[in-house]
């Protein structure tokens, strides 16, 4: 089962997505909240997912389309969540707010399901339906008029009709009373009536949850579906937020991961407030390990998390931010990284690291695994580092994963089924970003920098070196001349 | 019927604030809700504690019970539903939460007894009052707050009625003194000019200076600090006529004025509402003297007072001189809670 933490999730931009997801009713909100992506044998339903989306998308053109989707919403932003009141019926007498939630619910369900039946038959979607709940609906409203507030009628009961036909006399006679004594002798009566009421109510309450139960499961069921049916409505807003493509999904066969032109909308937000535009990044991996190298600042993280979110979001059963995708059905989706440990600089965030390397190799041995490594070893010493990292490459080429590395240390990537740079300075004439950091400002050279960089992915042979822009960095920033010569 | 009646008619909403416990104000409420439903004038009750006061949220926000009659529409937390005799319809769950559980809108079936407990935050309340309004009542009553801090602000309601009494303190004089200052801080008029906008741009500045007719504000980018006693300062050219004043005013803020030489005569401090003046009578007093007086953004109209003479302690007061006395030192009508 892949869980991601917070941290995870917000670092790879999934968090960014799943904030601006906007469920209407209570049950899309924790479908939301518990979002996680599908087990290798759900994969019918995440199969279900994509192929929905993609009935929806097809009808965009439809005038009708959209507003069916709005009616909908509407009626799932009345709906109260019944799920503790559908608990709690099974051992205990509801009360009359469980009772006036269950019905509202209930109206909601009746107007949602026609609906929603239209909507299915207008796209073509399917595996999602609701149940007729009328006859519960009935029991809570006698009348069956269908507003949606709710009494303990005196339908219920004769006796209670009549109990508070002689508590309104009793009221009555309390208003016209002549002195204080007539008043509260009558108060007294009305008191003696208001306790016969409170009976007899309670008893109609114990009938009413009794005759309940034979559909709690009916009623949970299309509280389930109208979940579902929220987060698929918010599944289709986010396949506005970029250019995206349906995923094809590989179950066994073959083990290869591709994506071309991929997106990453969270990193794609905060370079827009800087005037620039994300590159996408495509790359093809097979089984084993594949490698990114590249300069600082080159993007190799982001080609990274790029990546890793786009496997997620498949496995979610999202359209995904790219133009052609392929991503199988990993059974579980790994990441090891410093930084998503708070701990601070040296041995433990190596630490930290390893034993998430450990993790990694007991879990690799259950199943097909999508392993990511960000700068693995960055933080102990080059030599032993280099090796660390070859000998983990090594490691994964033999077992069944799929797995990417970012590194930055030499004569690693060789060993790599493939490998992979970001362009980085490589084309940027270099006088003219030195003008542009001039004229900027020094604190602004990073930012320069980054306006200048090539973060397009590039294939490349596996021995191939990496580049070696450190120097040039600190030339462009303005190290001091002093250090500087000291370079060799 | 009493004179209370005609004084609420032209006013949507009305909120009662007692001075202290054992006021009058359930009394006073009970009575109004009574002639309400002889004149079959539809009506909503619920009522606010203390805004973000956590500690005293339990006994601020229960009060005692009213009666209400057939056709009424409550909000109150659901833990209280079993102490409301009244047979109930609930219209809606409105997911605001306190500490007995979620607020429920009930309409009355029945006459009967309810006990009332709502939000204590202003904003809340004025969800509870727009859902209220959805309902067609014709008037919502506000079982408010204890005390002088209590939320005369319009966002609670239009109107209010004070309630005092010899509960809150055995000295005649002293409970006629702070109520009489209670009632200035409530009456306080309103300020012309359009301020809100001002506020706005104001950011973090306590105290804005106004400058002229159209109220042109004028901050100072410098890095002085801007107060009353600056900004007056003697000799000091322009001198604005208003100082809005953003948050709260203590004695310890208008102490150093107080000890200045600035020129107050006629110039006037605006806040937001009565409540955000937390000066000691005494504090108001001397200000007033040197010629300052206050404005507010939002007014709120005290409709008037009602007394009670009898102490829950034990003692009373003589009702007549106490009426007099109050009525004399204070510009609303009065009214004896024992006559309703």
């Amino acid at each position: 089962m892949i869980q991601f933490t917070y941290e995870q999730k917000s670092s790879i931009g999934l968090q960014y997505i799943l904030e601006r997801l906007n469920p209407s009713s209570p049950y899309g909100e924790e479908r939301v909240r518990k979002l996680r992506p599908y087990a290798r044998e759900e994969i019918e339903f995440l199969q279900r997912d994509l192929d929905n989306l993609e009935k929806i998308r097809m009808q965009f053109g439809h005038t009708d389309l959209v507003p069916r989707m709005n009616s909908l919403k509407r009626i799932f932003m009345r709906m109260k969540d019944v799920r503790p009141a559908l608990k709690k019926a099974g051992q205990m007498c509801l009360n009359d707010i469980e009772f006036f939630e269950l019905k509202n619910f209930l109206i909601c369900c009746e107007q949602a399901g026609s609906i929603w039946n239209g909507f299915c038959g207008l796209t073509g979607v399917t595996g999602l339906q609701y149940e007729d709940t009328t006859e519960a609906l009935n029991l809570l409203d006698p009348d069956l008029r269908r507003i949606p507030t709710f009494v303990l009628s005196d339908r219920y009961s004769e006796t209670l009709a009549q109990i508070r036909a002689e508590k309104r006399e009793a009221e009555k006679q309390m208003a016209a009373a002549a002195d204080q004594n007539d008043y509260e002798q009558w108060k007294q009566k009305r008191h003696g009536i208001v306790l016969l009421e409170e009976n007899e109510e309670q008893k109609i309450r114990e009938y009413l949850t009794q005759s309940l139960i034979p559909f709690l499961d009916r009623i949970s069921h299309n509280a389930a579906v109208t979940g579902e049916i929220d987060l698929l409505f918010e599944k289709v807003s986010a396949s506005h937020w970029g250019t995206v493509v349906k995923p094809t999904i590989l179950m066994d066969a073959p083990r290869r991961l591709t994506l071309e032109q991929a997106g990453n909308p969270w990193v794609a937000s905060f370079l827009k407030e800087r005037g620039q535009e994300f590159t996408p990044i495509s790359i093809s991996l097979e089984e084993g390990a594949g490698a990114i190298t590249g300069a600082n600042m080159g993007g190799k993280s982001v080609a990274l998390k790029t990546i890793t979110l786009n496997v997620m979001l498949a496995l979610c059963g999202f359209f995904v931010y790219a133009e052609q995708a392929e991503i199988p059905m990993f059974d579980d989706v790994l990441m090891v990284s410093e930084e998503l440990q708070s701990v601070k600089q040296g041995l433990s965030s190596f630490g930290a690291e390893i034993v998430q390397m450990q993790h990694v190799a007991e879990t690799v041995e259950q199943g097909f695994c999508f392993v990511v490594l960000d700068e693995f070893a960055r933080g102990t010493n080059p030599e032993e580092g280099a090796a660390l990292v070859r000998a983990v490459i090594r490691y994964l080429n033999t077992k069944k994963v799929i797995a990417l590395l970012v590194t930055h240390f030499d004569h690693v990537a060789e060993y790599a089924r493939v490998h992979y740079q970001v362009a980085g300075l490589r084309d940027m004439d270099v006088e003219q970003v030195g003008h542009e950091i001039q004229s900027a400002g020094r604190e602004k050279g990073v930012a320069v920098i980054a306006r200048h960089m090539n973060y397009g992915l590039f294939r490349v042979e596996q021995d191939l070196d990496c580049p070696k822009d450190a120097f040039r960095i600190c030339r462009l920033l303005g190290l001091t001349q002093e250090i500087m010569d000291y370079l060799d | 019927m009493s004179i209370l009646l005609d004084l609420i008619r032209n006013y949507e909403s009305v909120s009662f604030i007692g001075m202290c416990k054992n006021a009058g104000k359930t009394t006073t409420m009970n009575r109004i809700i009574r002639e309400l439903h002889q004149e079959q004038i539809t009506f909503a009750a619920t009522t606010v504690g203390r805004d973000g006061e956590s500690s005293d949220l339990v006994t601020n926000t229960v009060k005692p019970g009213i009666f209400i009659y057939r056709d009424a529409i409550i909000a109150t937390a659901a833990d209280l539903l079993k102490h409301c005799d009244i047979t109930k319809e609930i219209l809606d769950t409105t997911g605001i939460y306190t500490p007995m559980g979620q607020i429920i809108m009930l309409r009355a079936l029945s006459d009967g007894f309810v006990q009332l407990a709502g939000p204590s935050i202003t904003t809340q309340l004025a969800d509870v009052s727009k859902e209220f309004r959805t309902c067609g009542v014709e008037k919502i009553l506000i079982d408010g707050a204890l005390g002088r801090k209590s939320l005369c602000t319009r966002k609670v309601s239009e109107s209010t009625i004070l309630c005092t009494g010899a509960s809150y303190h055995k000295s005649m004089a002293k409970v006629i003194g702070d109520t009489a200052y209670t009632c200035e801080l409530l009456q306080l008029p309103e300020a012309e000019e359009e301020l809100q906008p001002i506020l706005d741009e104001a950011g973090e500045h306590k105290y804005i200076p106004l400058m002229d007719p159209e109220a042109r504000a004028w901050v100072d980018k410098s890095s002085d600090k801007l107060t009353p006693e600056t900004i007056w300062h003697q000799g000091r050219h322009p001198v604005p006529e208003k100082i809005l004043v953003q948050g709260g005013l203590t004695d310890a803020m208008v102490r150093p004025l107080l000890q200045s030489n600035a020129r107050m005569a006629g110039k006037k401090l605006v806040v937001r509402d009565g409540s955000r003046i937390l000066l000691s009578a005494d504090m108001y007093e001397k200000l007033r003297i040197r010629g300052l007086s206050f404005e507010v953004m939002e007014s709120i109209r005290l409709l008037a007072i009602t007394v009670n003479p009898f102490s829950a302690y034990g003692f009373h007061f003589d009702k007549h001189e106490f009426r007099e006395k109050m009525s004399a030192a204070v510009s609303v009508p009065v009214v004896d809670v024992r006559d309703l």
